[in-house]
């Protein structure tokens, strides 16, 4: 075939244009339906105004290596129990993944504004993979979380729980 | 276009994400307690998130003898809850009480009769009525007194547990009264033991007695014989297909699907689709010859046959629909490392098909096989 590569033009939110194999960007379901919404208007950018442009470098990674696999199905049920299961993480992924976590958050929000169903996937099996096995203390230690409990409160919970104790 | 004032300053936590992607990051966590509590206790949004995963499986260990006796949780403890709270007895959606005792629902210091509306499965351990742990159990019902945990409870399926050989009866009058009440929404039953003919006998017997009058919307029963149960006996595992066969002619079960689930290793079973196929015909065999010798027409046989299922614990284990929304994955867990470590260690248990299929009579052959049917 002596057909150039189709791309598409996405706009991020720092006004940076990014030329993208169509293969590519199809991977965001939302991207998709964008194109095939805009037709055949060639040159035309999408917006992706709650995307930044270090995000979408990273996300467009992701894409592009795992842009032969079979897309998953449009309607896959949202409120699956499939996602539950313990598929593990492939190592590609694992090794992509390895950010630092305010990164982390913004490729999570970016999968899921993007409607990358597989990548979303992977970003929060690995926050879960983070808070598996820690305390209380550890958990907000490692996501600079503030406790907010009172003292009354922490033993309230403490009492409520009482029967998930080991 | 939308003017974007973005306040830079605000760095992206974990607590930043919205509600619906925590729920996912939870979703995606192990779905037990230990991996649960402890987020539980992280902060006030992340409580109000995982709570309802932690309150989905509820368990009591009452616990018996010497064992240290847990409290109810004091949000059990009175009807009059604070709204926070209501959401949590919503979430459950499995109570387990292992072992359930009378002695113990009826000391809890509550002023209501519990009520879970999303209940959906009751697993309880019968340990509790066994007379040899806790004296006479009858001591505590047979006055009428109701169970206060129990009595408003309307699950869809109830588990029953026996850890013994069956010295834990299913006698009607060692059964709390309160239980029987209800039957009539129970859609499965679920029983977990060890293959042995006293527990098979007594099932039957209370089955006949105190279940099918009253079960109404119960369409399937399971027998799972749990390795876990077997690794404390040795002697239980002959003649299982006899129970099987057993059960699956019983006519107190006539109406029912039935599944039996087993970790088909020792002797005569084990992890090859020809033994299991083995286990079937012979069943179906023996089957088709004593319910054709009772009088049944052949397709009424057929259509009996269609609705046993004779499936090794490994497949189970893998087949959602048999234990979603009633085991913990806890407990799955266990299974499916069971099932594959008896896959590894058992070959030496080989059946030799080619030793069965070329007899006539050949169910009345097989090991373990002592009774009389015709």
């Amino acid at each position: 075939m002596s057909e150039k590569k189709q791309s598409v033009i996405l706009q991020t939110s720092d006004d940076e244009q990014f030329t993208v194999e169509k293969v590519v960007a199809e991977r965001s379901a939302m991207i998709k339906s964008m194109m095939e919404d805009l037709g055949d208007q060639e040159g035309q950018a999408i917006p992706l105004p709650n995307v930044s442009s270090s995000v979408l470098t990273k996300i467009l990674e992701y894409c592009d290596h795992h842009k032969n696999e079979p897309l998953p199905a449009p309607d896959a049920n949202d409120a699956d129990d499939s996602r539950r299961k313990t598929s593990e993480i492939g190592d590609w992924d694992a090794r992509w993944i390895q950010v630092d976590q305010e990164m982390l958050f913004e490729i999570i929000l970016a999968a899921n504004y993007l409607d990358i169903k597989p990548l979303l996937d992977v970003g929060c099996k690995t926050v879960a993979n983070m808070i598996k096995g820690k305390t209380p203390e550890e958990i907000r230690k490692l996501f600079n979380i503030t406790n907010d409990f009172t003292p009354e409160e922490e033993e309230q919970i403490r009492k409520e729980n009482e029967w998930a104790e080991e | 276009m939308v003017e974007i004032t973005s306040t830079e300053t605000d760095k992206r936590g974990l607590e930043t994400l919205p509600v619906e992607l925590l729920i996912q990051i939870i979703e995606n966590l192990p779905q037990d307690r230990s991996s649960l509590l402890p987020i539980c206790r992280t902060s006030k949004l992340l409580r109000e998130v995982a709570s309802t995963y932690l309150w989905e499986h509820l368990t009591f260990n009452p616990g018996f003898r010497n064992k240290k006796t847990k409290q109810l949780p004091s949000i059990l403890k009175t009807h009059n809850l604070h709204p926070e709270n209501k959401f949590l007895l919503n979430s459950v959606e499995t109570l387990s009480v292992h072992p359930h005792q009378c002695q113990w629902c009826n000391t809890l210091e509550t002023d209501w009769d519990i009520e879970l509306p999303n209940l959906k499965t009751l697993d309880i351990n019968l340990l509790g009525y066994n007379t040899k742990f806790i004296g006479d159990p009858t001591d505590c019902w047979s006055v009428g007194q109701p169970c206060r945990l129990l009595r408003n409870l309307r699950p869809e399926h109830i588990i029953l547990r026996v850890e013994g050989k069956g010295e834990c009866d299913f006698h009607m009058n060692k059964m709390p009264p309160i239980l029987q009440q209800m039957w009539g929404t129970v859609k499965t039953i679920t029983l977990v033991s060890c293959y042995s003919n006293a527990i098979f006998d007594r099932f039957s017997e209370f089955f006949t007695s105190t279940i099918a009058p009253k079960a109404k919307n119960l369409d399937a029963l399971t027998f799972v014989f749990d390795p876990l149960y077997l690794k404390a006996l040795t002697d239980v595992d002959d003649g299982l297909d006899v129970n099987i066969l057993d059960t699956s002619v019983n006519p107190t079960f006539d109406k029912y699907h039935l599944t039996f689930v087993a970790k088909l290793s020792r002797r005569y079973f084990k992890y090859s689709s020809e033994t299991q196929l083995y286990m079937e015909n012979l069943i179906r065999y023996a089957m088709e010859s004593i319910l054709l010798g009772k009088g049944w027409n052949k397709d009424d046989v057929k259509k009996r046959q269609q609705m046993i299922e004779i499936m090794p614990l490994q497949q189970w284990v893998h087949l959602e629909d048999g234990w979603k929304d009633k085991f913990s994955s806890t407990e799955v867990v266990k299974w499916k490392a069971m099932a594959e470590d008896a896959k590894r260690s058992h070959s030496r248990f080989r059946l030799k098909w080619n030793d069965y299929k070329n007899l006539d009579d050949g169910w009345a052959h097989a090991p373990g096989y002592s009774g009389g049917y015709m």
